[in-house]
């Protein structure tokens, strides 16, 4: 009985198995039907005049693309552009052509257009460049003073003329003769570069971008202080900021600690001492100041708030420590062998010098009579070209000269009306192609821009930009 | 018929293993004790020399943590001065009365410490010891959560000592060699006692030395050189 019972268990189980295996077998071996009919996807082509585009903040972009394609899309395409700038992507229009006033901020973006077909999804895209420069990007930082009242313009590269930006964008005045523009760039920190504007009666930082007003004299130098002929540099490797005024010297932080670069100044540096408001930043660890007082050089270590005496050597070109004569005028020339020119005219007991300094090492000291340069000796405005060419510009009264610094001779190279008093000239150092010199008409500040040549004359022998509908111009810098 | 009935045993162990645990709570007095984060030591070093201004006295204030509930009332904390201290209670300290307040289990033991002429030449011990009060026991001690530990003792090191802050040899190339001279006249001109990076900054150690020199050179204009206590003239 037993037998049988565990015969028929067995039988059953075999027979399932057989089955199940059986089952397995007839799906893996049946035929597969299989569509290879081939279907055309609709492809498309996207095309533009150009793929690169630079703006002004707030003009309008228009990019109008051509869409080609292989055929048509039953139910036709959705688009979107997107921004990307640095780790952020974001998308800013839906629209087919793109046609907006560009709010960005100042930057360099990467645009991406995206069109989807949406038949089926797939998506087609191209990639364009678009270069936003704020409003106020590169020109000249026009100081002057209009009916007792200190006044900072603006002449952009493009012509454009802001009579009183700074006043305009934070509605207010901003008391005090006005002194001195600078603009301060520290390498690779361009959100923290800055306008300082010096009165009388105090500094105000604005944004170069935007002119916002981002700082005042509490917050720059750390009290309330007024100023009479200020100046500002920076070290070679930008690891300080420093203030002259009054012959007080006074150091900022650089790129070494960006995250101090607005706080305020330091004190003034303790010291007996009078510099004239220029830094000569010669070599990488040291930028050096001259001491009208003591007649000498002086030198500042990166990164310290200590003045000494720099080093003399009596069989170099000058002795540095012990020079005995006034600074008049100085001003950045070019590079040779690597190192800054750095351009004096001092004043000594017998006439006026020209000096110089290539890198800290002293390198023309020589007298200049006006017999060979007109009016050296009285000139009151001076400003050297950055260019490999040695020369240097100054200006008295209403005519200016160009100073062949090699061969210590001078030649007017052009004469305003003679109510015209040249009050600065400033070289645009970015490309020493251009020069922008200021005159006083009574009491009407003219800005003139001239063309330099590959000589140092200005092309066509006269300006090629004059701009009008200022006060009495005291300061020129340029804004890059 | 023996499979099914084993079958059955199973399930109804496995139905068993799944009844609810109760959870038991707490039942006892609750304590008090001092306590330590992960890392902390059960020691303390305090110098009057190191404040801004002379101080005649100063509070410390140590952390102590309930074991059990929190009340509805409170609490008073007793805190006694143990065996190995060497400074005089009364004269030198205070253990004043403390409270724990009702609905709170931590409490800053506010100990007291009296700037007394003999801490000019010597650090002086105060052992604290939790002991039991009227509403409190001491708690039970060693690791608790967190990695926090209960102790039942802490040492106070007391003095009026200046000695060089362990922050100088990184800050030497900005002030200076350390001279207790120095240090304090650092102190009255700047009004800080910390000068550490950590705490001044870059712009502090900067542009303090330079603060420091113009100071001392209205402090010279009228007293003459500033000598230390090596006599070396001091200068930043």
């Amino acid at each position: 009985m037993n037998l049988t019972i565990e015969y028929h268990f067995n039988m059953k189980r075999t027979i399932f198995l057989f089955s199940f295996l059986s089952l397995f077998w007839i799906i893996g071996c049946s035929k597969f039907e299989q569509d290879f009919t081939l279907n055309k996807i609709n492809e498309l082509t996207i095309s533009t005049e150009k793929t690169a585009f630079e703006l002004v903040q707030f003009d309008s972009l228009l990019i109008a693309p051509t869409i080609s394609e292989s055929s048509s899309s039953p139910q036709g395409y959705s688009y979107e552009w997107k921004a990307i700038i640095a780790d952020t992507v974001f998308s800013f229009s839906k629209e087919r052509d793109l046609h907006m006033p560009v709010t960005f901020s100042p930057g360099a973006y990467l645009l991406q257009y995206i069109v989807t077909d949406k038949s089926n999804g797939s998506q087609t895209m191209k990639l364009y460049t678009l270069k936003v420069n704020g409003a106020f990007y590169e020109g000249w930082l026009v100081t002057h003073n209009k009916q007792n009242k200190g006044v900072l313009s603006f002449v952009r590269s493009d012509d454009k003329v802001f009579l009183s930006p700074a006043q305009d964008v934070n509605h207010k005045e901003y008391p005090g003769k006005a002194l001195a523009t600078h603009y301060s760039y520290l390498n690779n920190y361009p959100a923290l570069a800055s306008l300082l504007y010096f009165t009388t009666e105090g500094v105000v930082r604005f944004n170069p971008n935007n002119f916002d007003e981002i700082g005042n004299t509490a917050g720059i130098m750390g009290k309330s202080m007024t100023f009479v002929d200020p100046g500002f540099g920076i070290s070679t490797l930008a690891s300080d900021q420093y203030i002259i005024d009054n012959g007080n010297l006074y150091a900022g932080f650089g790129i070494f600690n960006p995250e101090e670069i607005l706080s305020p100044f330091s004190d003034r540096f303790t010291g007996d001492y009078s510099l004239f408001p220029i830094a000569f930043p010669a070599t990488p660890f040291a930028t050096y100041f001259y001491d009208n007082k003591y007649k000498r050089f002086m030198q500042v270590a990166y990164r310290t708030r200590i003045i000494s005496n720099s080093t003399g050597n009596t069989t170099a070109a000058f002795n540095m420590s012990n020079v005995n004569r006034t600074m008049v005028a100085a001003e950045k020339g070019g590079t040779t062998n690597y190192n800054s020119n750095f351009y004096f005219v001092m004043e000594g007991t017998d006439g006026r010098y020209f000096m110089s300094l290539n890198g800290a090492t002293p390198k023309y000291n020589v007298k200049v009579a006006d017999t060979n340069a007109p009016d050296f000796s009285r000139a009151t405005k001076f400003s050297a070209s950055a260019s490999n060419i040695e020369n240097m510009y100054y200006a008295y009264d209403n005519k200016i000269y160009l100073y062949d610094i090699k061969n210590n001779t001078a030649t007017k190279i052009y004469e305003f009306a003679v109510q015209n008093k040249v009050t600065f000239l400033q070289v645009q150092k970015k490309t020493s192609k251009q020069i922008a010199v200021s005159t006083l008409n009574g009491t009407a500040g003219e800005l003139y821009l001239f063309q330099i040549d590959d000589m140092g004359h200005f092309v066509g022998n006269t300006y090629s930009k004059k701009f009008e509908g200022f006060g009495d111009i005291i300061h020129l810098s340029y804004r890059d | 018929m023996k499979r099914i009935i084993n079958i059955y045993w199973l399930a109804i162990a496995i139905l068993m293993g799944c009844q609810k645990e109760d959870v038991s709570f707490y039942n006892g007095e609750s304590g008090i004790s001092f306590y330590l984060n992960n890392n902390e030591v059960d020691s303390l070093n305090y110098s009057f020399a190191y404040n801004a201004f002379e101080k005649k006295s100063d509070t410390l204030f140590i952390k102590m943590r309930l074991q059990g509930y929190v009340s509805n009332s409170d609490r008073k904390v007793k805190v006694t001065a143990a065996d190995g201290t060497t400074a005089k209670e009364g004269v030198d300290f205070i253990l004043p009365e403390a409270v724990l307040k009702a609905g709170e289990n931590t409490i800053s033991y506010p100990l007291v410490v009296n700037n007394t002429a003999k801490m000019n030449e010597e650090a002086y011990l105060i052992k604290l010891q939790v002991a039991a009060s009227e509403d409190l026991k001491v708690s039970a001690l060693g690791k608790e959560i967190g990695n926090t530990t209960a102790t039942d003792t802490y040492k106070v090191w007391v003095s009026n000592i200046l000695l060089k802050p362990v922050y100088w040899t990184e800050m030497q190339s900005y002030y200076g060699v350390f001279s207790k001279t120095k240090y304090r006249f650092m102190v009255q001109t700047l009004g800080i006692t910390d000068f550490s990076l950590k705490n001044v900054g870059y712009y502090g150690a900067y542009n303090y030395p330079l603060k420091l020199r113009i100071a001392l050179l209205e402090y010279e204009k009228v007293n003459g050189e500033l000598i230390d206590e090596f006599n070396n003239r001091i200068s930043f």
